[in-house]
């Protein structure tokens, strides 16, 4: 259930990283569409969505369910994988 | 300046600018300052590139490299970058403007140096991706700095597109790939960016693009930043030069199938 909630989070956050990916941080991103930073992305919110989207991917613990979020997104963007 | 229409190695282009650019293991750039990108980055802006991009917002140190910017050794750059960030209290740094890689040399030396400098904690490296497409072990160097941070930014999703975009010979279109893949195995930390500004990518090369990251890595494809053009002054200009009508292009939609 835990990694099911994540999973949605992490789906969420790179369709906020299209929005804007390089210059606002975590922190500003979410706060412009009302939402609260994850907790599990609390250490990265001073970071670019992209560039913190790389950090939890390298993190062994969180990289299973990141590439599953990956691949929903994708699948979402209708993209051949 | 390279003529209009022109097609050309960036192989050897890198080769000739570094030969303006370069001296030992000193660099030409053209100003140390901090910006609000990245949510606040100390930026040290160098001078060449080995493409010509007729979307570039680089300012005209690109086209003429002889005649913009000064000298500096790692140990300096480093320097004048830290004493940026240290005064606009940011804690990443990058090199941007030209080409960060070229000039090997004073890149691997800068990296030494900004490694051991506290005050910075990320180090954001952005590049084209041609010479660490061309050659593995330069990956296999930056992957050595635990502070860097590579964002490899691509400029076509295919041959024609790359050529028409860039100015160079459409063979070398796979290096910039090589390079997403060269990173991949080497366990570097990065993320792809795409100029995909659909007023100029159609959507049907836009998709092979993101196919093509895909087929190397999903996490990778799904990671993509997709960039957009801004009528910088340098931009307006190249434009221009290059046949391109800005007017049209700032005031005009999306390009149809």
């Amino acid at each position: 259930m835990r990694s099911e909630v994540l999973l949605e989070k992490l789906v969420t956050l790179f369709r906020l990283a299209e929005v804007e990916g390089e210059d606002l941080t975590l922190n500003k991103l979410y706060k412009l569409f009302n939402l609260q930073v994850p907790l599990e992305l609390k250490e990265l919110e001073d970071l670019p969505p992209r560039l913190a989207l790389t950090l939890i991917h390298e993190d062994p613990r969180l990289r299973g369910v990141v590439r599953k979020a990956a691949k929903a997104y994708l699948r979402e963007k209708k993209v051949k994988i | 300046m390279l003529r209009r229409g022109e097609r050309f190695n960036p192989l050897e282009v890198a080769k000739q600018t570094e030969e303006i650019v370069c001296r030992e293991s000193s660099r030409k750039y053209t100003s140390f300052y901090a910006t609000g990108v990245y949510g606040g980055i100390a930026t040290g802006y160098t001078v060449g590139c080995c493409f010509r991009c007729f979307f570039c917002w680089t300012d005209f140190s690109r086209d003429y490299p002889e005649l913009y910017g000064d000298y500096y050794t790692p140990e300096e750059a480093c320097n004048n970058i830290v004493k940026a960030a240290k005064r606009w209290r940011v804690k990443k740094a990058r090199i941007s403007g030209g080409e960060p890689t070229l000039c090997r040399k004073h890149l691997l030396e800068l990296l030494e140096h900004m490694e051991g400098r506290g005050e910075v904690e990320l180090f954001i490296l952005e590049t084209n991706g041609l010479l660490l497409g061309a050659d593995e072990s330069y990956v296999r160097e930056l992957t050595g700095f635990k502070k860097v941070y590579v964002r490899v930014s691509l400029k076509a999703g295919t041959p024609e597109a790359f050529e028409a975009r860039t100015g160079a010979s459409r063979e070398f279109f796979e290096l910039p790939f090589k390079a997403v893949k060269s990173l991949l195995d080497h366990g570097a930390r990065f993320h792809v960016a795409a100029m995909s500004d659909p007023r100029f990518m159609p959507p049907s090369e836009r998709r092979k693009l993101i196919e093509k990251l895909a087929e190397i890595d999903e996490f990778v494809a799904a990671n993509l930043e997709e960039e957009v053009c801004d009528p910088y002054e340098a931009t307006i200009v190249r434009m221009s030069y290059y046949g391109v009508d800005p007017v049209k292009f700032f005031g005009g939609s999306s390009l149809e199938e």
